[in-house]
């Protein structure tokens, strides 16, 4: 073991430093100096005046958030949704971790991992045209070709709010589940082989392995990526929630979130006062949270919290 | 290695399943490239189908006819994923590697600041301001690659969770005490002992620019500069906008002609595959997993 | 070690891009260089006018420029900064510019006038126009008449010029008249929005395949059926867009329109049109147009606002179709039909006074606007006479090295401009006839200042979009439908708007006594 001098802190932190020093340089400019523009939230913007010159007016801006009836079910949604997102998806993306690293050597499996990163490739405008190839009306496959067939009523989707929880969370499944257990792969073969050999030899089976070895060791990145997208709880991909139910107005009572909301609101506006009042609104809900989850962990397993 | 029975049969339901899902994610691709290659008029009228009445290679001949813009759209592409993943690669794993370290006093700040950074924005405006007026990026290749894309915080964390657990401080202070400076334990051990994150963190960062147009719809007015997905995105907008009420009153008789369904087919395919020839070649990292048992010995 | 062999090619490919991105920056240095010098060689007033193109952005713009700039600096001394952007970019683009202070002088609209006077991103025009801008008033009157600055009118100043063209859009039938000779219908049984019925059950009779009727586009206010019943039924939306304060008729009291009986009846017609299956059942949600429909050979007619009588001609051509256009309700000017394209100055603009004279002579004179709209003569069009032009031998709009044709609807005035070859020259006068005979609302000129209720407005619209496209497409049954729209709305804070409106138009119609 090497000692821990306590004479020369600098010796052994100023390499360090100066590893990080870009990067740190680069959030700094990227981020941090940018960060100033939310005191647009509390402005009325007025361009003769200048941004820093206009009025401040509290939390004005803000009310916009708060005045319809649409409040709470825009909030629930954005919550439920994330939530079912994180659950589900860390629980898919791992099982798909696992299954894969199982098939490593085999020949095809760059085919498998190609096929599972391709649906994130597939941009959210293409992927509501495939959507509603598959769902519209009139010619859509599902009524086309299968309930139609089957001489069972044919289901106006994108008027029928009731089924779009599933099919969204479906879309989003299918879209992210496959890239996120990219990471959970990668943790997957940083394990040392050694052990599941001395496992091996104990008589330990598959499932006894990956409960007794692959789920603990991944453990520490499931909570490092759990705790980041709790972060970003009150946000929601746009694409998801505009795009693909084509902005139907029948299906706002399951498909509007915060940021569906805060787009229709303001895209006769477009007020930058009242758009750095949602995103500053959302983004401090989130880390509230973190701070309180990444606390909780601290105190359980201060080694696997994020700071 | 000999594989006992419910090793066998743990691999062969893995197969299954993934065969499936490999499947299930291929299809709607499947169909993306059936329509761009479906004559319009079939489109309107049918829908899109597996098996489209009529072909037609209307789509690709219009591209064609733009070859060159498309190439160089290709060429910036290309060349702003490598040099953006390159260097994010570096400056992400550089500041990775204190973070990692627990004996290091700030390990935890530097984690928060980083973090900090996922949550809040300034915006566009402030950003905008800043690079366009203190670094005079607009208008060059810069602007594609410096702002938000080179580095975040997701990425950082990411790789300081698999330096912090996958790699033992042990390794650490045993080539410390052989004498090897911070910089090279970094690139000399630490790297490489973590070819699989560093592979998993380059394909997020690589596609994150392969996908990026938002850059250029800020940044940039320079047609030469236009990345591949920036002609697919403003073919797209510009769909979007002259379909919209807004267009035909501000248009009024002006009717515009703009490219079908099937070009915008095409052109996500175009978008999408060379990402499919590259992928194979990342998973030889991604799977280089370290016997670190060996390294220890 | 096998990691190091690829860390060492990744550094390899940086090298190379490297050489590659200091070949670009060193490209916009001289470029920067070029500039300086042509200050240093004459004195004169440099400005940025960016122009929304819905033509392809060609690569190289500095020949046309160039071309504009020498009618410019000749004329008034100025130099023009020219920037040409797509319909999607450019009000992103615009608005960058002017939030984060650079210099972008002379922009347009796309339709949001009010929002730019009231958050005072332009500059005040009316002591700089009776100086530079005489012959602009001057066309202006002749073109649309004395009172078309009324509408960019606020609080006694001029926030910019409408762009001058037909601005009567009255509400047509546009359909396959093939489809329609085969159901054994003359066109002259169209003659109201009444007659339609019978027309589309005789061309489902015969031929059950066709949708004989699909809304323009459902976006919110602007479908055909919006604007039939504000022609029809004389309604002024006094320039916001929701439709939760409007005035019909000339009584002078703001209501809700959704409350109205207009609109109750008009959505009830479009219902029963749905229920008969003359529309598609996705209505409210397809992407695919009318015009694509049509042209498909799948749809047989849709409703849309044209000026002048040629525009079947414009479509057939486009549509590959045979396709007649039939007017069936007049057109009613309000505020927003005419400024809804609106060429402004940027009030942190230090060049007021160039952009002034830009205007006018962008507004007057032939070969500056034609320069803008069709390029260089012989390289980019030819001249076919007087008022019209072609394009060179074997090119198409693809194809040219610049055009910015179709944005002729929204720059300068349609009177000056060169029409496409075929185009019926006639129609260009009918068009400024009908600017003039057009009824105006007598509220034309009112504009709503929207900053007081914002936060409301942010809410209607929210509602607005939620319910109006699936009611105008008839997709939805009226009856339960409007009242939940209308109490969403009163929820959403419409009757502070109503109120705010009411007050402010009060003052208005006091004020023009």
């Amino acid at each position: 073991m090497i000692a821990k001098p306590k004479s020369k802190p600098l010796k052994k932190t100023l390499p360090l430093l100066i590893l990080a020093a870009p990067g740190l340089l680069y959030f700094i400019i990227n981020s941090y100096f940018p960060m100033f523009g939310v005191f647009i939230a509390f402005k009325d913007v007025n361009y003769t005046k200048g941004i820093f010159g206009s009025d401040w007016i509290g939390l004005k801006n803000f009310t916009f958030l708060f005045q319809t009836s649409d409040a709470w079910i825009m909030t629930r949604n954005t919550l439920l949704y994330n939530l079912v997102f994180i659950a589900l998806g860390t629980i898919v993306s791992i099982i798909i971790a696992i299954l894969m690293s199982e098939l490593l050597s085999k020949m095809y499996s760059k085919l498998f991992m190609t096929g599972l990163i391709l649906p994130n490739l597939i941009s959210m405008v293409v992927l509501s045209l495939l959507v509603f190839a598959f769902l519209n009306a009139d010619s859509g496959f599902v009524n086309h070709s299968i309930l139609r067939p089957l001489g069972l009523p044919e289901i106006n989707w994108y008027s029928e709010p009731k089924y779009w929880p599933y099919l969204l969370v479906l879309i989003q499944i299918w879209k992210t589940a496959g890239y996120g257990s990219i990471v959970y792969f990668a943790s997957i073969a940083g394990i040392d082989k050694s052990i599941y050999e001395s496992a091996k030899i104990d008589g330990a089976g598959k499932l006894k392995q990956i409960r007794m070895i692959t789920l603990p060791l991944l453990k520490p990145t499931i909570i490092v990526l759990v705790l980041m997208s709790m972060g970003r709880i009150f946000n929601s991909d746009f694409g998801l929630f505009y795009q693909v139910p084509m902005n139907s107005g029948a299906l706002y009572s399951t498909t509007q979130t915060i940021d569906t909301y805060v787009y229709r609101a303001l895209m006769q506006l477009n007020d930058i006062g009242m758009s750095a009042a949602a995103g500053l609104y959302q983004s401090l809900v989130g880390f509230a949270l973190v701070l309180t989850v990444n606390a909780i962990v601290k105190k359980v397993n201060p080694e696997n919290a994020l700071f | 290695m000999i594989q006992t029975r419910g090793e066998r049969t743990f691999t062969v339901f893995s197969a299954i399943v993934m065969i499936l899902l490999t499947v299930f994610a291929f299809l709607p691709f499947l169909l993306i490239v059936i329509a761009s290659f479906t004559d319009e008029t079939t489109l309107i009228r049918n829908g899109y189908s597996f098996f489209p009445e009529h072909t037609s290679l209307e789509a690709y001949r219009y591209i064609q006819s733009a070859a060159y813009t498309f190439v160089r759209a290709y060429g910036v592409s290309f060349a702003v994923t490598i040099l953006g993943t390159g260097i994010g690669l570096l400056i992400t794993s550089m500041l990775a590697y204190p973070m990692s370290r627990t004996d290091f006093k700030y390990h935890n700040v530097l984690a928060f600041i980083v973090f900090f950074t996922m949550l809040f924005s300034g915006g566009i405006v402030p950003s905008y301001i800043m690079w366009t007026q203190y670094f005079h990026i607009k208008n060059t290749l810069w602007a594609l690659i410096l702002p938000n894309l080179l580095a975040n915080g997701f990425n950082v964390l990411l790789v300081r969770n698999y330096f912090k657990n996958n790699v033992p401080l042990e390794i650490i202070e045993a080539a410390q005490i052989d004498g090897a400076s911070e910089l090279r334990t970094f690139f000399r051990i630490m790297l490489p002992l973590s070819m699989p994150v560093m592979a998993t963190v380059g394909m997020f960062m690589g596609l994150a620019y392969w996908n990026d147009w938002i850059n250029a719809l800020y940044f940039v007015s320079k047609p030469q500069l236009y990345g591949i997905q920036n002609l697919l995105m403003q073919l797209m907008s510009n769909i979007q906008f002259l379909n919209s009420g807004q267009a035909s009153s501000v248009l009024g008789a002006e009717t515009v002609q703009l490219p079908s369904t099937a070009v915008r087919m095409a052109m996500a395919v175009l978008g999408i595959v060379p990402v499919l020839f590259v992928l194979p070649f990342m998973q030889k990292y991604l799977t280089r997993g370290v016997v670190i048992g060996a390294v220890k010995g | 070690m096998k990691s190091k062999k690829g860390l060492g090619s990744l550094l390899l490919s940086m090298v190379v891009c490297g050489s590659l991105l200091s070949a670009c920056g060193s490209n916009s240095n001289t470029s920067a260089d070029d500039s300086e010098n042509a200050e240093a060689n004459a004195k004169v007033a440099e400005i940025v006018f960016a122009l929304p193109s819905f033509n392809r952005i060609p690569d190289d713009l500095s020949k046309v420029t160039n071309a504009i700039n020498a009618i410019t600096t000749k004329k008034i001394g100025v130099k023009v900064d020219f920037r040409l952007y797509g319909p999607a970019d450019y009000a992103q683009k615009v608005n960058l510019a002017l939030q984060s202070g650079e210099k972008m002088d002379i922009f347009t609209t796309l339709g949001q006038f009010s929002n730019y006077v009231s958050k005072s991103q332009v500059a005040p025009l009316e002591e700089l126009l009776p100086e530079y801008g005489k012959e602009l008033t001057a066309i202006l009157e002749k073109d649309f008449g004395p009172d078309i600055l009324k509408t960019t009118t606020m609080d006694g100043h001029i926030y910019g010029i409408p762009v001058n063209k037909g601005m009567a859009l009255p509400t047509n039938i546009i359909y396959n008249a093939d489809m329609l000779t085969d159901a054994g219908i003359s066109a002259d049984n169209i003659q109201s929005v009444e007659d339609l019925p019978a027309v589309f059950a005789a061309v489902k009779k015969k031929s059950p395949d066709v949708v004989p009727f699909g809304p323009i586009n459902v976006n919110p206010t602007d479908t055909g059926l919006v604007n039939l019943m504000k022609g029809a039924s004389k309604v002024d939306y006094l320039t916001d867009t929701t439709g939760v304060g409007v005035v019909i008729g000339d009584n002078g009291k703001v209501v809700n329109f959704y409350e109205s009986d207009v609109f109750k009846n008009g959505i009830q017609m479009m219902r029963d049109w749905f229920n008969a299956g003359y529309l598609q059942k996705d209505t409210a949600t397809t992407t695919i147009t009318a015009m694509e429909m049509v042209s498909s050979g799948r749809g047989f007619s849709f409703l849309g606002g044209y000026s002048g009588m040629e525009v079947g001609q414009t479509l057939s051509a486009q549509a590959g179709k045979n396709i007649e256009t039939k007017r069936i309700a007049p057109f009613y000017f309000d505020t927003s039909a005419v400024n809804a394209v609106t060429w402004m100055v940027s009030s942190t603009s230090k060049e007021t006074e160039a952009s002034v004279k830009f205007l006018n002579l962008l507004y007057t004179d032939t070969e500056l606007i034609n320069t803008i709209l069709f390029g260089v003569e012989g390289e980019d069009y030819l001249k076919v006479d007087e008022h019209h032009v072609k394009f060179p031998e074997g090119m198409d709009a693809n194809t040219v090295p610049y055009t910015a044709m179709l944005s002729s609807g929204i720059v300068g005035s349609e009177s000056l401009q060169y029409q496409f070859e075929g185009i019926n020259w006639s129609d260009v006068e009918l068009k400024l006839k009908e600017n003039k005979d057009t009824e105006r609302s007598p509220y034309f000129g009112f504009i709503f200042d929207q900053s007081q209720v914002k936060t409301q407005m942010s809410a209607v619209n929210n509602v607005v979009n939620q319910f109006l496209p699936a009611l105008v497409s008839g997709s939805v049954d009226p009856e339960t439908i409007i009242p939940k729209f209308i109490s969403a709305l009163k929820d959403a804070g419409a009757g502070a708007i109503i109120d705010s409106k009411q007050k402010q138009l009060d003052q208005w119609l006091a004020a023009q006594q």
